[in-house]
């Protein structure tokens, strides 16, 4: 029994020696980048690496935070970048942490490039599937600059800013994990917030709509406001009437399937929610006469809304595409993988009910 | 030791209950991990239905186990042979053995790339696998009754945090990547559910439990709910994973169920990701599954060449697997 | 080991007693002999031999020895015969003994020795016994609500002691002596009927099992006696109180009480037991079942949480939260060692402490803790020598060692922590899974006189699934109506109402 004992105990040490090459290193020997900046150049890319300095995230004090650095480094390829970037730097780069992460709108339209970037984070799981994505009109890496004037690390601002939107649902976030997805589903919608400098500070001025993975170029946020409502990923939703009150939807639900005759596939959006009028004036005393008027003007303003944006950007703010099997298996499978002939006879028909509270 | 014989330890006798768990381990540990992309392959949304129509043919095992169980005295090879004579005996007990080492060969490799995949990045696929099959030759020694008795108390601590994480997954599933169902061909759905049977075929194993049973019929009428559940099981992760990621997503993905629990956000904000929390749970559950098969695997060999001791059989068995293994490795079968 | 003893027969002649007396005891100046004579006119010589400190002149008036002696004083020289004889007094405890070794043995343990002219026979008539430390309070094994008594240092009190508990004929003492110098008394308690007679056969076969020159505590009998001595978990549990053994004595389990020893063995034993303790029975089942489930969780992380601090920090820093990570980052800029080394020298110190506090007397033990633990932590944090976080780690993992009611089943804890740090510091998180299985695949294995170690969950099913209604929860008393699986099968029922129904309903 003693031999066993000793015999086994060799052998682990022998494989501890001989094989160890455990890919660990302590907690201060790593570098934790927050934000990842994804840019093209001729013939390659450039990776840009928000790194910040220890104190200055935990504690989140002014005065203890020092200048954050970032790590730039460019390359033929993302694989050549990462690996590049960590054979430069002595410390060990640890993006198990990263917050989000934003690619330049060329690359995004870079199709080859953009499956080769997600192609090698889903590879090699550097990632987590849960980092937010954004964009931006010029060079991502230089948002990444902005980080002195902000007053935490930016991956926890750009956090932080998501996690403030509380008029829509989580889901409605674009995330890394949502982009793989879509790359290979191919059936949705997906809005990236654009971010541009405005005071040293980043801000979403827009989104950047993905249709099936395809690029359709900016949208106004009011738009995507209501493309998330009508996809049922908002919470809140607040529009002014043209005589003036400001409404708020809420217990906001949207439905509808999708019809067709011979020519048209029609699309009903049925919008049912509570309204509360939070600006007062004579009419917000009249219930009915209130609910009539944001009926109207919500059915009015969608269904504008809709057909421009079905128009000018080929886009389906409803989303439907995706759930058609669902709703009509013959279209469905009239349209299987043709979702650009699927808009092209699109209408909508829209109809709300609202219940002012 | 006579004392023990008498008593109820070391008798190595194992109850319901103990087989119940175990076969769900035997079960549900592969088929967990490996079946949502192969069936989104192959039946795509409309797996779930293969997920339940593969039980048919499985119950129809257990009710061919059941009915020629209840002639066995000692053993179903001792069966065999005085059914059907010694080479039949012999020529089951080269496939019985075969099979055990080329199923527990396959499950050491999966676990091996998990393991060197999401916990250990960068380390050497060899140390990993040797370690696991030291582990699992230290399992056998237990027998029967050390090996029922790890799953008897492993089965609720692994399977209430999996069912919470599911459960929290749930929020996150989006219906209409469900649809629509029966929307592929009959081919397809037969290939589906032949895949998922074979992710039941370890339900064989009750074959050799007659000796270690202590009431047989008991161990038999378990086993068609272990199905079920594992089953249930199945089908739960299979919608979720579909859910989530879609059916061409999903198709890519290698273990997506692993790729799931690294996504759920647990309220409280304690943990940021638990996904290497929850590896433990197949790397507990797919042990169980290489212990199986090399415990019968080396009953087979055994039984063949009928001599006496166990530690050049279990030797044997180690060395076959490791084997098995690396040709897995090196073949890529799993990098599909 | 001792050869075969000789045996020199009691002889008639007091004279031949006594020089083979003397000799046996040649250089023993601690024990006594003295010869009187007895008898109304003095002419029956005696001689009584003792060890000082057990018996004494000024003691003989009021002992046994010194009641007999007034007694025959009285006697004629035929009825002083008739009387030795008869025992006339009817004292307990008197043996004759045929041969001078064994009046030696029977006075060295404790008692006097009577040699009467004449008689063929020396007799060992009770005394005072050895001095012993009394009924105290138990050292280790607190309890907020129950008896304050814990074993003392006489195997006959302790006997006595749990006697005084269960006052049942059915409560049987075998006595096997241990130690071939040191003739120890091994008293065996249990209730006959409960338990399975081959446990009993199995201990008794095991305590006959070595030759050993002395036994000196319970503990050499429980290392001499154990199944797998290389497993670090215990297969007897011990205790130092009477209502513990009393209560296991009930269950269907045999004590094992050794002379001099405070500490009671109990046989069989399962994991189960060691997390028990007795008040969880004399409190409500509420606060006792939050207690119980704490110390299950206590027991896991006393082994566990230092490994799972490496592999978390060194291998997976996805699991913690962002701020938290960085915060433990921050806190280790500076400190020179490695995580592991850390952890270790911490742990070691931690244990250097525990001995120190051990070892010191009274106050000092107490004081040493703060000391140890304020002071010497506190420097050497400020030193950077170690991070604040690693403190806290072993610090709570110390805890959890201080909540496991049992020392012996607390260390084996104590020293598979250490072999989690290794194997997590080796290969993160899958080292500990491995580590994990490993002591899984061990405590599977595991058994304590036929009882598997991981009872009751597993084979659960043996006892209809009773013995669960005092694992991690403790049902309320009136529902627990069964004994648990060490008592013979056909005596389980423990608790019924007294409308005569079985299932208490």
């Amino acid at each position: 029994m003693v031999k066993k004992v000793c015999v086994l105990c060799l052998i682990l040490g022998l494989q501890m020696l001989l094989f160890c090459g455990c890919d660990s290193a302590e907690l201060e020997e790593r570098k934790f980048p927050l934000t990842i900046a994804f840019d093209e150049q001729d013939q390659g890319c450039v990776l840009t690496l928000g790194l910040e300095y220890l104190s200055g995230v935990a504690e989140e004090e002014e005065s203890a935070k020092e200048e954050d650095e970032e790590e730039v480094m460019a390359a033929a390829n993302w694989g050549e970048a990462f690996s590049d970037q960590d054979e430069k730097n002595p410390e060990t780069m640890d993006y198990n942490h990263v917050k989000a992460v934003i690619i330049s709108r060329a690359v995004l339209e870079d199709k080859e490039m953009l499956n080769h970037l997600l192609d090698y984070l889903e590879t090699e799981e550097l990632l987590s599937r849960n980092t937010l994505v954004f964009t931006c009109r010029d060079r991502a890496a230089d948002l990444l600059a902005l980080e002195g004037g902000l007053p935490m690390a930016e991956g926890m601002y750009l956090k932080q800013l998501t996690d403030g939107m509380t008029m829509q649902k989580d889901t409605a976030v674009v995330t890394l994990g949502n982009l793989m997805n879509e790359r290979y589903n191919r059936m949705e919608n997906l809005y990236l917030p654009v971010l541009e400098e405005q005071e040293q500070k980043p801000v979403i001025c827009g989104y950047y709509a993905l249709a099936e993975y395809n690029g359709m170029g900016m949208i106004k946020p009011e738009v995507y406001e209501v493309a998330t409502l009508l996809e049922n990923k908002r919470k809140l939703y607040q529009f002014d009437l043209d005589t003036g009150e400001t409404i708020e939807l809420s217990q906001i639900r949207c439905s509808g399937g999708v019809t067709s005759d011979e020519e048209k596939t029609v699309k009903e959006v049925c919008l049912s929610a509570d309204a509360k009028i939070i600006s007062k004036n004579a009419y917000a005393a009249e219930k009915k006469r209130a609910e009539r008027q944001i009926r109207e003007y919500l059915n009015s303003y969608l269904a504008v809304l809709l057909a421009n944006s079905l128009t000018s950007n080929d886009l389906d703010l409803t989303n439907s595409y995706y759930s058609l099997g669902g709703y009509n298996r013959k279209l469905y499978k009239k349209y299987e993988d043709r979702p650009q002939a699927y808009r092209r006879n699109l209408e909508y028909r829209v109809d709300s009910k609202i219940d002012v509270i | 030791m006579k004392m023990e014989n008498k008593m109820f330890s070391n008798n190595r006798k194992i109850s319901g209950r103990q087989i119940r768990r175990l076969l769900f381990f035997d079960l549900a540990g592969l088929s967990t991990l490996l079946l949502p992309p192969l069936l989104s392959q192959t039946a795509g949304k409309n797996g779930i239905f293969c997920i339940f129509l593969a039980l048919l043919p499985a119950y129809g095992v257990v009710l061919l186990i059941r009915k020629t169980s209840s002639r066995m005295v000692a053993g179903f090879p001792d069966y065999i042979r005085q059914t059907k004579g010694k080479v039949m005996e012999k020529v089951l007990l080269i496939l019985c053995g075969a099979s055990g080492i080329v199923l527990a060969g396959f499950v050491l490799d999966t676990v091996s790339r998990l393991i060197t995949t999401q916990l250990l990045k960068g380390e050497s696929y060899w140390l990993v696998s040797l370690l696991i099959l030291i582990l699992g030759a230290y399992g056998m020694a237990g027998g029967m009754e050390g090996r029922a008795r790890i799953y008897e108390v492993l089965f609720w601590p692994l399977l209430i945090p999996l069912i919470l994480m599911l459960v929290l997954a749930c929020r996150d599933v989006n219906v209409d990547y469900w649809t629509p169902v029966f929307f592929c061909s009959g081919k397809d759905m037969v290939f589906g559910t032949l895949l998922v049977f074979l992710f039941y075929l370890p339900v064989f194993f009750l074959l050799f439990l007659v000796p270690y049973e202590k009431n047989y019929m008991q161990g038999i009428a378990v086993a068609n709910r272990t199905l079920f559940l594992t089953a249930l099981l199945n089908a739960a992760i299979y919608l979720i994973t579909l859910g989530i990621f879609g059916e061409a997503s999903l198709r890519e993905m290698k273990r997506p169920v692993i790729t799931l629990m690294s996504m759920i956000r647990l309220p409280g904000g304690f943990f940021e990701r638990q996904d290497a929390f929850m590896v433990a749970i197949w790397f507990f559950a797919l042990y169980a599954l290489l212990n199986s098969s090399m415990f019968y695997g080396t009953e087979s060999i055994k039984s063949l060449i009928g001599k006496k001791g166990n530690k050049r059989y279990v030797l044997l068995v180690f060395f076959l697997t490791f084997l098995v293994s690396a040709a897995f490795y090196k073949g890529g079968v799993m990098e599909w | 080991m001792a050869q075969e003893e000789k045996k020199t027969p009691v002889s008639c002649s007091l004279a031949e007693n006594i020089k083979g007396y003397k000799q046996i005891f040649a250089d023993c100046a601690d024990i006594k002999m003295i010869e009187m004579k007895l008898g109304k006119d003095a002419s029956v010589a005696c001689f009584i031999a003792y060890i000082e400190i057990t018996g004494g002149n000024a003691l003989f008036e009021k002992s046994m020895i010194g009641k007999l002696l007034n007694n025959l004083c009285d006697c004629d020289k035929k009825e002083i015969y008739v009387r030795l004889k008869a025992n006339s007094l009817g004292l307990s405890d008197v043996t004759p003994f045929a041969t001078l070794e064994e009046a030696a043995y029977g006075m060295l343990a404790g008692d006097t020795i009577l040699f009467v002219d004449g008689f063929d026979q020396a007799l060992k008539i009770p005394d005072k016994g050895y001095p012993g430390m009394g009924i105290s309070e138990p050292t280790s094994e607190k309890a907020v609500r129950g008896s304050s008594e814990g074993f003392s240092d006489s195997v006959k009190v302790n006997t006595s002691m749990i006697r005084k508990r269960i006052r049942s004929p059915k409560v049987k003492v075998r006595e096997v002596k241990g130690g071939v110098r040191s003739k120890t008394n091994i008293d065996l308690v249990y209730m006959e009927g409960l338990i399975y007679p081959d446990v009993l056969k199995e201990i008794e076969r095991r305590l006959d099992r070595y030759e050993i020159d002395g036994i000196l505590d319970s503990g050499m009998i429980e290392q001499l006696s154990e199944e797998k001595w290389y497993s670090p978990f215990p297969q007897f549990q011990t205790t130092q109180r009477p209502d513990r053994a009393a209560m296991a004595v009930l269950e269907g389990r045999i004590i094992v009480l050794c002379d001099n020893s405070p500490e009671a063995l109990i046989l069989p034993t399962d994991y189960n037991s060691f997390i028990q303790t007795s008040d969880d029975y004399y409190n409500r089942w509420e606060i006792a079942s939050f207690a119980r489930m704490l110390r299950f969780i206590a027991s896991f992380f006393a082994m566990t949480l230092p490994g799972l601090y490496l592999a978390v920090c060194n291998f997976h820093t996805q699991i913690l939260p962002t701020k938290l990570l960085l915060s433990f980052a921050e806190a280790r800029q500076g400190v020179p060692f490695p995580g592991v080394v850390e952890v270790l020298l911490m742990e070691l110190s931690f244990e250097l402490l525990r001995e120190a506090g051990i070892r010191l007397p009274g106050a000092m033990g107490n004081t040493i803790g703060i000391v140890g633990g304020l002071i010497i932590g506190q420097a050497a944090v400020e030193a950077n020598l170690v991070s604040p976080i690693v403190v806290i780690v072993i610090a709570f993992t110390a805890l959890c060692s201080f909540a496991i009611p049992n020392e012996e089943f607390a260390t084996a804890f104590r020293l598979l922590k250490f072999v989690f740090i290794a194997f997590s510091a080796w290969l993160g998180f899958f080292g500990f899974l491995l580590m994990l299985l490993a002591v899984l695949i061990h405590l599977s294995r595991l058994s304590s006189f036929g009882i598997p170690y991981l009872m009751p969950f597993v084979g659960a099913d043996l006892t209809d699934y009773e013995d669960e209604r005092d694992a991690l929860f403790r049902y309320p008393t009136f529902m627990r109506r069964y004994r648990p699986i060490f008592t013979r099968r056909k005596e389980r029922v423990r608790l019924r109402k007294k409308d005569g129904n079985e299932n208490g309903k």
